[in-house]
C-alpha cells in the first residue's frame, strides 16, 4: 500500500514538473520591453558567446523565455528566479542563425497569471569574436592586496582559469597584462613587490626582466606591443595616490612625472628618446599604430603635484617610429587637443585594422577609472573626426577598453552597475563604425555580479588560452631577473 | 573503567587539561578568540562548501572556519578549543594503541596536543591545522584496526591522495604512521599477520613515492599554488610563504610519542607505575606551565581587548579599566586617547599620561596587515571615507585572503553612510549568509530601502552629520586638517575638538590653539581642563594681548602660582636636570613643552 502511494506521489511530481516545463500561453500581454539584469535587450552578440542567462527585474514566481530563431534551433526555457539557458541548445541556435535576428519573448508568472512582455531581439553578428578575455580581478583596496590575480575567461562558456594569482608571491601586486594583438604567445605582465619584475612571453618563451634602469624613473609600467612582436612601448611613471575625504570622490591617482620608452626585445634595450622624456611634459599610455610605424601616446604639460592635480590635461599625440632603424620622428603631432576643451585623454587604443583610436576622456588626470565623468570616445583616423560613443557611455565611469583581433568587437570596463565595481561589457562595431548596444559579460549564475567583490580590471581579448605553467612561472619569478640595458637614440 | 589503575593518569590529565584549556582561553585569552572570529567570514550554503572542496586541505579549512565562527562567544570558543585539543590527544592515543597496548603510555598523546595549544596562542595558526591532523590520524587508525594487514595497507596507501585532499599537509603524518606500521609489528596482536617483507618493501617504496608525488600530480592537474603550499595547504598557517615549523615539530612529536610508547610498552607495568604516573603528571604540568609562560602574549591580548572596546564604542569601560599607560601598546594607547576624547577628558589627562601626538591615531604605513582599529578610530571621529578606506585595507591585507567579518561589516556601514547602497548590498549579502551577522545584515538590507528610516538611525544619521562637507585629501602627517574639517561640518563633534586641541598642544601650535579656544564654551566643560589652564597661563607670559574669549576662560590662581614655581625651578638648574622637575611637574603641559615635546 505504501509502495503504491510512493509511486503515485512520484508520478504526480513528474506530471507537475512536466507541466511547469511546457510552453506557456500568456494571460496578459505587457506592452513594454522587460527590464532585465543583465540588460540583454536588443543587443548584438557573437555566434560563439556563452548563454546569456538573465532575470527580469520584477516580482514573479517563475519565468519562461522563448527563443524564436528564423533559421531554426529555437527553444524555450523555464526557470524560477532566472532563465538558465542550456548551453548546447543555445550554441546550436546561434550557429544556425549567424547574421539573423532572434526574437526573445519573456513571460513571468505573478499571482497565478502569466505576463508576456514585448519581445526583444538578439542580433547574431556575422563577425567572429576571439577565444576569450584576460582580466585582473582586484578588490577595491588601495595599497595592499592579499588576493588578486589575472584570469582568463573562455567567451563561449563560463570557464575562468588563473593565469597568475599573487598567492605565488604573497602580498605582491600583478598588473599590466598585455598581448600582441590578442596573441597569448606574446604577453607582458608586471609583478610588483620585493621580488618584482616583468614576465615577458615572446613566442611562448618566458623572459624575466628587471626593468628599472639608472636612466629611467621607474620600472616599466603601461605596455603596448609592436605588431611585429619585436618591441614593446612602455611608460615609466612616478605614480602616487591620495584619498578624498568627501563621499563623492574616493581616490586620486596621479603621476609626479612620467616618460615613454620603447623596449627592443631582441637586444634587451630600452630605447630612450628625449622627445618622449621631456621635463616639461608628462608622457604616458604609449601605443603603436596598426602598421607599427607610429607611436601614439598621451602628453600633458607638467604641473606641480599634487597641488595642481586637477590642472593636468593629457592630449593625444603621435610620433613616427621606424622599427627597422629604431629611430623616432622629429615632430610630435597632436591628434586630439583635449586640453583645449578642458579635458584629458587616457588609454588611447588603436584598432588593429588601423581605422580608429578609441580613448577615454575625463575632466583631468590619467587615472580615469576613478572619474565618474569618464567616457569612451572614438577618433576616426581617416577623417580625424572625434565622437563620444554615446551608444556605450553611461552616467558613471567607462574607462579601459580593448579591441578584438578583427576590430569588430571591443570590451570596456564600466562602473555603471553600482558605481564602484568595474564590470566588463562587450560591444560590436561594424565596418561603417556603427556601434551596437553593449552587453555585460555573461555569467552562469546571474547573482555572480551581485556577490562578486572584485573588479574586472584591464579586460583584454585573447585569441587562444594563455599557457603559463605554474611550476615554470614560480621557478622563473624566484630566479634573478635579467636587467634591461639602455640606449639613448635621437 | 576510565578511573581504573591503568587509565587513571590519562583520565586525570584529560579532565585537567580540558578544564585548564577552557578556563585559560575563556578568562585570559578571550579576545584572541574574538579576533579569530573577526578575521574570517564563514558563509552558510553549498557554494562556500564547494569552494573549499576545490583545493587541498580545503575540507579541514572549512570545518576549522565552521568552528571558529562560534568564537564570537569566547566562552564557547574556549570549550571548542579544549574539545579540539582533547580530540587530537584521543586521535593520537588511537594510533598509539596500535603500537603499544600499554594504557599507561596513552598519556604521551597529550604532549603534542598541549604543544598545539601553545601554537594556538598565535592567531596565524588556524583551527584548521588541528582539524587536519585529527582527520589524518582518525583515518589511519581506522585502517590500522583491520586484522588483514596487507589489505589495510593497500587501502591505506590508496587513500593517501584522499587524505591529502581532505587534510592537506597532514597527509605526511598519515604517511609516516603507515611507514611506522610497516616497520614495526603491531603490539599484542599475535593473531595479526604482519605483511611479508616484499609487501613491506613495496609498501615503503610506494608510500615514499606517493608522499612526494601526490602534491606534484595534483599541482600539475588542478592546483594553482606554490610548490611549498602544494605540500602544506593553507590549513596550517595564514601566511602562505612561511613554513609553520612548530606544526612540523608537533608532527615529529607524534611520531616520537609512538616510538617511545612502543619502546617502553613492556617497561611500565601497572603494579609499579606510581612513580611513572607522578613523574608524567609533573612533566606535563611543567610542560604546560613553561609553554604558557613562553608562548602566551598577554600584551597582544590587551591590545585586542582595547581594539574591541573601541569597536563597540565602550569609552567608559576603557577609561574605567584604568590601564597602565606605560604597559599599553599602540592600539591600547590610541583606544584610551579616543575614549578620553569621547568623554571630554583627553585634554585634561594627556600630559598626566605623557601622551604624544602619535597616540591620537594608529599609524598604518600601508604595509602588512591593517589593524581593524585604524578604521575604527576614523569612524568614531566621523571620518567616514577614511574609515572606509582603512576597512577595505583591512579586508585586502588579510594575510590569508579571507574576508574579515569585522572589516566587512564596517565597510558595509560606511557605504550605507555614504548612500552607496548598491555597494553596501554586496557586503550585506555576504554577511547575511553568516550565522551571527545575518540578523544585522537583513535589517540593514531592509533599512537601505527606506531613506527616511536611515535619516533617524542613531549611528548613521550621526555619521552623516559628522562627515566633512568640503573635499580634502588624506594626509596622515596632517590629520589635524581633517579634524578642522570635521568641526566645520559639525561643531558638536566633541571628540574631534578634544583631538584637535590635544594636537595643537602636542605640536606646540599656540596660535592655532588660541584660535580654536573661541569654540571652547560650546562644549560646556564643568571645569577648565588642567592642560588648557596651564597652556593659557604659559601663553599669558609670552603674549602681549590675548583675545577676550581666551581671557574669559577661568584659570585658577593655583595654576599661575605653579607656573611661577616651575619657572623658578627651571631657571635654577631644572632646565639642565629635568629629573628634579619631574616629580612635581612631570604631569604638566610645561614639562612636556620643555622636555618631552622634542623627544
Amino acid at each position: 500500500m505504501l509502495k503504491m502511494r510512493q509511486i503515485f506521489t512520484l508520478v504526480a511530481t513528474l506530471l507537475v514538473l512536466a507541466a511547469c516545463n511546457k510552453r506557456v500561453l500568456p494571460d496578459v500581454k505587457v506592452n513594454e520591453l522587460p527590464a532585465c539584469f543583465p540588460d540583454y535587450v536588443n543587443v548584438t552578440i557573437p555566434s560563439t558567446i556563452a548563454p546569456l542567462n538573465f532575470k527580469v527585474l520584477a516580482d514573479y514566481s517563475s519565468m519562461q523565455v522563448v527563443f524564436d530563431a528564423p533559421q531554426g534551433g529555437g527553444f524555450y526555457v523555464t526557470g524560477k528566479t532566472f532563465a538558465k539557458i542550456p548551453p548546447k541548445k543555445w550554441s546550436n541556435m546561434l550557429k544556425l542563425n549567424i547574421g539573423e535576428t532572434i526574437q526573445v519573448s519573456t513571460l513571468v508568472r505573478n499571482d497565478g497569471k502569466w505576463l508576456e512582455y514585448e519581445p526583444f531581439s538578439l542580433y547574431v553578428a556575422p563577425d567572429s569574436i576571439d577565444y576569450g578575455l584576460a582580466y585582473r580581478l582586484i578588490a577595491p583596496g588601495y595599497e595592499v592586496y592579499s588576493k588578486m590575480g589575472i584570469y582568463q575567461r573562455n567567451l563561449s562558456n563560463y570557464e575562468q582559469t588563473p593565469i597568475y594569482e599573487n598567492t605565488l608571491v604573497p602580498g605582491s601586486c600583478v598588473n599590466c597584462h598585455s598581448f600582441k594583438v590578442t596573441d597569448p604567445q606574446f604577453m607582458n605582465m608586471h609583478l610588483r613587490g620585493p621580488k618584482g619584475g616583468t614576465v615577458l612571453l615572446v613566442d611562448g618563451e618566458m623572459n624575466w626582466l628587471h626593468t628599472k634602469t639608472d636612466q629611467t624613473m621607474s620600472n616599466f609600467v603601461y605596455p603596448y606591443w609592436h605588431p611585429s612582436g619585436n618591441y614593446l612601448a612602455y611608460s615609466v611613471n612616478d605614480t602616487h595616490q591620495v584619498f578624498h575625504s568627501n563621499n563623492k570622490k574616493r581616490v586620486e591617482v596621479f603621476d609626479h612625472k612620467s616618460d615613454v620608452v620603447v623596449y627592443d626585445i631582441r637586444n634587451n634595450e630600452a630605447l630612450l628618446c628625449e622627445r618622449l622624456m621631456r621635463d616639461d611634459a608628462f608622457e604616458t599610455f604609449p601605443n603603436f599604430s596598426a602598421d607599427g610605424k607610429s607611436l601614439y601616446f598621451c602628453s600633458a604639460q607638467a604641473q606641480p603635484m599634487p597641488m595642481k592635480y586637477e590642472d593636468v590635461k593629457y592630449n593625444l599625440c603621435r610620433i613616427s617610429f621606424d622599427p627597422e632603424t629604431r629611430t623616432f620622428g622629429n615632430e610630435i603631432d597632436t591628434l586630439f587637443d583635449a586640453a583645449a576643451i578642458g579635458k584629458s585623454v587616457t588609454f588611447p587604443r588603436p584598432s588593429p585594422d588601423g581605422k580608429y583610436i578609441m580613448f577615454t576622456l575625463a575632466d583631468y588626470g590619467n587615472f580615469s577609472i576613478w572619474h565618474p565623468e569618464a567616457d569612451l570616445y572614438l577618433l576616426d583616423l581617416q577623417t580625424s573626426e572625434v565622437r563620444a560613443m554615446d551608444e556605450v557611455n553611461s552616467d558613471d565611469t567607462e574607462s579601459y577598453h580593448s579591441w578584438s583581433s578583427n576590430s569588430r568587437w571591443f570590451v570596456f570596463s564600466s562602473r555603471c552597475i553600482d558605481g564602484l565595481y568595474t564590470r566588463p561589457f562587450l560591444a560590436h562595431i561594424d565596418a561603417l563604425g556603427k556601434v551596437s548596444k553593449p552587453f555585460l559579460l555573461p555569467q552562469k549564475d546571474i547573482e555572480h555580479y551581485d556577490r562578486l567583490v572584485f573588479s574586472f580590471n584591464i579586460p583584454e581579448f585573447i585569441n587562444a588560452p594563455v599557457e603559463l605553467p605554474v611550476s615554470k612561472l614560480e621557478k622563473t619569478i624566484h630566479s634573478q631577473p635579467t636587467p634591461v640595458q639602455v640606449r639613448k637614440i635621437k | 573503567m576510565i578511573f581504573d589503575r591503568e587509565h587513571r593518569t590519562f583520565s586525570a590529565v584529560f579532565v585537567l587539561f580540558g578544564f585548564f584549556t577552557a578556563l585559560f582561553w575563556s578568562v585570559f585569552f578571550d579576545y584572541h578568540l574574538v579576533e579569530r572570529e573577526q578575521t574570517q567570514l564563514f558563509l552558510w550554503g553549498t557554494s562556500y562548501l564547494k569552494q573549499h572542496f576545490l583545493y587541498q586541505g580545503g575540507f579541514s579549512v572549512y570545518w576549522g572556519e565552521f568552528l571558529t565562527q562560534f568564537f564570537r562567544a569566547p566562552w564557547f570558543g574556549a570549550i571548542l578549543i579544549a574539545a579540539l585539543l582533547l580530540s587530537l590527544a584521543l586521535s593520537i592515543r588511537n594510533v598509539l594503541r596500535y603500537f603499544s597496548q600499554n594504557p599507561l603510555l596513552d598519556v604521551l598523546s597529550f604532549f603534542p596536543a598541549i604543544a598545539y595549544g601553545f601554537v594556538f596562542y598565535n592567531s596565524f595558526y588556524p583551527v584548521a591545522g588541528v582539524v587536519a591532523l585529527i582527520i589524518a590520524l582518525q583515518i589511519v587508525s581506522f585502517f590500522l584496526r583491520f586484522d588483514n594487514r596487507t589489505m589495510s595497507l593497500y587501502w591505506g596507501v590508496a587513500l593517501l591522495p584522499v587524505v591529502y585532499w581532505l587534510a592537506g599537509g597532514a597527509y605526511l603524518l598519515y604517511g609516516c604512521v603507515w611507514i611506522l606500521a610497516l616497520l614495526i609489528r603491531p603490539a599484542g596482536k599475535t593473531s595479526v599477520r604482519h605483511p611479508s617483507l616484499l609487501v613491506r618493501l613495496f609498501g615503503l617504496l610506494g608510500l615514499a613515492l606517493l608522499m612526494v608525488a601526490v602534491p606534484l600530480i595534483f599541482r600539475q592537474m588542478f592546483l594553482f599554488d606554490t610548490a611549498m603550499q602544494s605540500y602544506l595547504s593553507e590549513a596550517f598557517y595564514k601566511l602562505r610563504f612561511v613554513f609553520p615549523m612548530p606544526v612540523l615539530w608537533i608532527s615529529i612529536g607524534i611520531v616520537v610519542a609512538i616510538l617511545v610508547a612502543r619502546l617502553f610498552a613492556s617497561a611500565i607495568i601497572p603494579r609499579k607505575s606510581g612513580f611513572y604516573e607522578v613523574s608524567m603528571l609533573v612533566l606535563l604540568t611543567a610542560f604546560m606551565a613553561v609553554g604558557v609562560i613562553g608562548n602566551a602574549n598577554f600584551s597582544v591580548e590587551r591590545e585586542l581587548r582595547f581594539s574591541n572596546w573601541v569597536h563597540q564604542q565602550k569609552w567608559v569601560k576603557i577609561i574605567e579599566s584604568e590601564p597602565d599607560w606605560n604597559e599599553l601598546g599602540p592600539q591600547g594607547r590610541v583606544a584610551l586617547a579616543l575614549a578620553l576624547a569621547h568623554e571630554g577628558q583627553l585634554i585634561s589627562r594627556a600630559f598626566e599620561l605623557h601622551m604624544k601626538k602619535e597616540d591620537l591615531f594608529l599609524k598604518y604605513d600601508l604595509k602588512g596587515v591593517a589593524p581593524f582599529l585604524v578604521s575604527d578610530v576614523f569612524y568614531a571621529l566621523g571620518m567616514n571615507n577614511f574609515a572606509q578606506m582603512m576597512a577595505l585595507e583591512s579586508i585586502e591585507s588579510a594575510p590569508d585572503g579571507k574576508w574579515p567579518a569585522r572589516a566587512m561589516k564596517r565597510a558595509a556601514q560606511t557605504y550605507v553612510v555614504n548612500g552607496q547602497y548598491a555597494v553596501a548590498e554586496k557586503y550585506l549579502l555576504k554577511l547575511e549568509k553568516t550565522l551571527f551577522y545575518r540578523k544585522w545584515a537583513s535589517e540593514t538590507l531592509e533599512l537601505i530601502q527606506n531613506e527616511t528610516a536611515l535619516l533617524s538611525h542613531p549611528d548613521w544619521a550621526k555619521q552623516r552629520a559628522s562627515a566633512p562637507k568640503a573635499d580634502f585629501l588624506y594626509n596622515d602627517a596632517a590629520l589635524h586638517i581633517a579634524l578642522v574639517h570635521l568641526l566645520q561640518a559639525n561643531i558638536d563633534n566633541r571628540a574631534a575638538y578634544e583631538y584637535l586641541m590635544a594636537h595643537f598642544l602636542f605640536t606646540l601650535d599656540f596660535d592655532a590653539f588660541l584660535a580654536h579656544l573661541e569654540f571652547y564654551n560650546h562644549y560646556h566643560y564643568s571645569e577648565t581642563p588642567k592642560a588648557v589652564q596651564e597652556a593659557i597661563a604659559y601663553v599669558e607670559t609670552i603674549a602681549e594681548e590675548l583675545p577676550a574669549y581666551v581671557k574669559a576662560i577661568p584659570v585658577e590662581d593655583e595654576v599661575r602660582q605653579d607656573l611661577k614655581r616651575y619657572a623658578n625651578r627651571y631657571m635654577q638648574g631644572g632646565s639642565k636636570n629635568p629629573k628634579t622637575l619631574k616629580a612635581d611637574f612631570g604631569d604638566t603641559f610645561w614639562y612636556y613643552l620643555h622636555f618631552e615635546a622634542n623627544e
